[in-house]
């Protein structure tokens, strides 16, 4: 899973017919000292996340194994929401 | 499976339900033969109970999710083994021709 940031959300209307209804947010993801990074992943989130909160993105065929993203074309979702992490380098 | 060292933990309270329960970890991936950090940290669920400092072997992926009985967690990287020893043997070279 990725840690990431979310800055900001897309706006779709003309979408796959099994995207209707999905939130999608723009993450960017991070380091673990909070730094932005160069890499940005659309994902779609099914906890209910706002800007700039810290969450975690799973990606791949693993995004669809929970029952809003189940056989869905998505590849990215976010998964939770980071209160607080800790690590000794 | 894939050689990492677990550098840390987060705590998660709004989550996925299917991740309700499971700890996750930050590993950092290790090389296994010259035994340094090698790439970017990432966050895995834990079906072992690692702490930190320990290495671990996980899987990425879609077979992240093979350890979990219900096909409700979300993961695309899982812990499923601590390691206590690696032993490698040295590939030898071809002894040279005498001829």
């Amino acid at each position: 899973m990725i840690l990431g940031r979310v800055i900001g959300s897309i706006v779709s209307t003309q979408k796959e017919k099994n995207l209707i209804g999905k939130k999608l947010l723009i993450v960017n993801s991070i380091d673990l000292d909070g730094n932005l990074l160069d890499n940005f992943i659309v994902a779609v989130d099914i906890v209910g996340v706002g800007t700039g909160e810290d969450v975690l993105v799973v990606t791949g065929s693993s995004a669809r194994q929970t029952d809003e993203t189940r056989n869905r074309s998505i590849d990215s979702v976010i998964v939770a929401k980071v209160d607080s992490y800790t690590f000794e380098k | 499976m894939f050689y990492a060292r677990v550098i840390g933990n987060v705590v998660s309270t709004i989550k996925y339900k299917g991740l309700i329960g499971k700890k996750l970890q930050i590993i950092q991936p290790v090389n296994l033969s010259t035994g340094k950090d090698t790439g970017k940290p990432l966050v895995a669920v834990d079906t072992t109970d690692a702490g930190i400092g320990d290495f671990v072997g996980y899987e990425d992926g879609m077979e992240a999710t093979w350890p979990f009985d219900s096909n409700d967690v979300p993961s695309d990287a899982t812990i499923v083994s601590i390691i206590e020893k690696v032993n490698i043997s040295k590939i030898m070279e071809p002894e040279s021709n005498s001829l």
